[in-house]
């Protein structure tokens, strides 16, 4: 059973979906727990496939209520957005929507009478569930990101200039594939040998090996970790903030080398559990970022549902 | 950059945003999700919108909804929905097919017209919504039918969405690449094929054999209703933004790196667009 919302927050008009077989708008004696699903980026509410809308139906089937909302200017609620979605993307990294969702979830906790909610999103939606963490409100009692992204996005405008920036984990991944690819094929020689190389291709690669290099040796010999030139700073304080407060905390990323080597350069352990700080981090093997191929769509529903069942327990009467 | 740094602010029309309303229909058993636009002009028409296939729908939300609101802020209530199984809307995708989302859309028509039956009704699709449309138009439901990229059948446009299946399998192992034509047989096998998180069931691409521009354009001789069809004219920046056709017409050359358009200004052919409805109610001896 859905249930569609819409709130006055903060002076924007934000709109949801409720999901709760058990009690829709029925006040409860006990305060329960409750779920709050952000999208990522410029997606609907329901994300891409309708992940989003499936894994809060399977939490509703557990007892869980869960609530999915479009941040403003997204979805069905009004507001302004960027015209360029690079640009849409570094607005939501850098924490445009951290103040709507503060306060939706106090509204959300006060109006459904929840003990607090367990906030959940999905890459730059998983950076702005994170920030939830910010405000140190006990109403947050728990932390879901699927695939979160710890690089600022870069655009045009003058906040992370291209044409200045060194290369970022992703380029640089992307490049070394790409010479792989290009090393073992047979028309890349044959474009090499005849003179028809893509010489914009090979420049731009040895200007990021070069400006790596140099960044790997103006730090040598130092014992600080030298993070990458787009890192998301202010992403990776809450993230501490989080680990510091030992805020309950599910991750879930593609279980693919590419993608463990990117969150390893920013410093992070893909896969680890860091039970001290009540870290779990699972990965899905053989699929893509929107985690839908592959089985995926399952699994990420499996493991929240699983995550969820054990570290917010129903009582024999359904209360968690 | 925003969208309103281009436009022109004294031209503004007013905004009815504070009046959207979204809510649930009853529907065998389902609850379809439905978003109302009023206006708060004199009212020329209803207009309800078809909305694209699933695996569209979220790459064009943005755009559809600023249609819905230019249309409101121009004297058109509008209603938007999802059909079954997609979306805000319950069930399972794989038990919906061609048949209940044209059932869903006729159920919207009904409950929409039955506001105020005087009313004007015009019937708005895009992609796989255009079909749908054309099919109740020949009906005799609904007074205007605007359509925005129809593709030619149903078929044609599964077929079409198979290389987003094909983009996601790339890089998976090589054991799981297959070409559209693998995918089809596999369906046609009788087996389930999931594509962009929605799992794609034989019953389904058969039943898209059935749904086509050439055989829904034949319109009902006993439909006494006065009807207008209407081919929406869009310019390169719209089809680029809804249907993700062609380069990024904004791009400029020798300029940065290209970003990708999200929010791009479409008010040239949204207005062209209000322009050819205003023109066919007109036709039809309304205001």
């Amino acid at each position: 059973m859905r249930k569609a919302l819409q709130l006055d927050i903060l002076g924007y008009r934000l709109f949801g979906t409720l999901h709760d077989s058990s009690a829709i708008a029925q006040p409860r004696a006990v305060r329960r727990t409750g779920v709050l699903l952000l999208s990522f980026g410029q997606q609907p509410r329901s994300w891409v496939g309708d992940l989003g809308s499936s894994i809060a139906d399977r939490l509703d089937a557990r007892g869980y209520p869960t609530f999915r909302f479009d941040m403003p200017g997204l979805g069905d609620s009004p507001g302004e957005i960027p015209v360029y979605l690079e640009e849409l993307w570094r607005d939501i990294l850098l924490g445009i929507h951290e103040a709507p969702l503060h306060a939706l979830c106090e509204e959300l906790a006060h109006r459904y009478s929840l003990k607090g909610l367990v906030v959940g999103g999905f890459c730059g939606g998983a950076v702005t569930a994170l920030y939830s963490v910010n405000a140190r409100s006990p109403l947050m009692l728990g932390l879901v990101m699927l695939e979160p992204e710890m690089a600022l996005v870069r655009t045009n405008t003058p906040l992370v200039r291209a044409s200045h920036a060194p290369l970022t984990v992703d380029a640089y991944q992307e490049s070394s594939e790409l010479v792989r690819k290009r090393f073992i094929s047979l028309a890349s020689w044959s474009r090499l040998l005849s003179g028809k190389a893509d010489y914009k291709f090979w420049l731009k690669l040895w200007y990021g090996l070069l400006d790596y290099g140099a960044r790997k040796l103006k730090t040598f010999g130092s014992l600080k970790k030298v993070l990458p030139e787009e890192t998301n700073l202010r992403m990776l304080n809450s993230w501490l903030l989080a680990r510091r407060l030992r805020i309950p905390t599910l991750v879930v990323s593609v279980g693919s080398p590419n993608r463990s080597k990117y969150y390893r350069a920013y410093g992070l352990e893909p896969g680890v559990a860091e039970i001290k700080s009540r870290l779990q981090w699972v990965e899905i093997p053989n699929t893509t970022h929107a985690m839908l191929t592959g089985g995926a769509k399952d699994a990420v529903a499996e493991n929240i549902e699983r995550w969820l069942s054990d570290t917010f327990p129903l009582t024999s009467a359904g209360i968690s | 950059m925003t969208n309103s740094s281009l436009r022109d602010d004294f031209a503004k029309p007013p905004s009815f945003e504070h009046l959207e309303q979204a809510d649930y229909l009853s529907l065998d058993q389902q609850q379809l999700y439905y978003v109302l636009h009023p206006t708060g002009l004199p009212l020329r028409a209803r207009v309800l919108l078809a909305g694209p296939f699933a695996s569209e729908r979220p790459h064009r939300y943005i755009t559809w909804v600023r249609w819905a609101r230019y249309l409101a802020s121009h004297g058109f209530e509008v209603m938007r929905f999802d059909y079954r199984g997609v979306g805000e809307s319950t069930g399972r995708f794989e038990d919906f097919g061609f048949c209940t989302w044209s059932n869903d859309l006729r159920h919207c028509a009904d409950w929409f017209q039955q506001r105020s039956p005087a009313t004007p009704l015009i019937i708005h699709g895009l992609g796989m919504g255009a079909l749908l449309g054309e099919s109740l138009f020949a009906q005799g439901i609904a007074n205007v039918l605007l359509t925005w990229l129809p593709p030619k059948t149903a078929r044609e446009m599964l077929y079409d969405q198979l290389k987003i299946k094909m983009a996601n399998n790339f890089i998976l192992p090589a054991s799981e690449r297959k070409t559209r034509d693998q995918f089809v047989a596999d369906l046609e096998r009788g087996e389930t094929v999931e594509v962009e998180g929605h799992n794609w069931t034989p019953d389904l691409w058969s039943e898209s054999k059935k749904f086509g521009l050439a055989e829904n354009s034949i319109i009902n001789p006993h439909v006494k209703t006065k009807q207008i069809s209407l081919d929406g004219k869009l310019d390169a920046l719209a089809v680029h933004t809804l249907g993700g056709v062609g380069p990024n017409p904004m791009r400029s050359a020798g300029g940065g790196p290209s970003m990708r358009l999200v929010n791009p200004d479409l008010t040239a052919c949204f207005e062209v667009t209000c322009g050819q409805l205003k023109h066919a109610l007109i036709a039809l001896g309304g205001n």
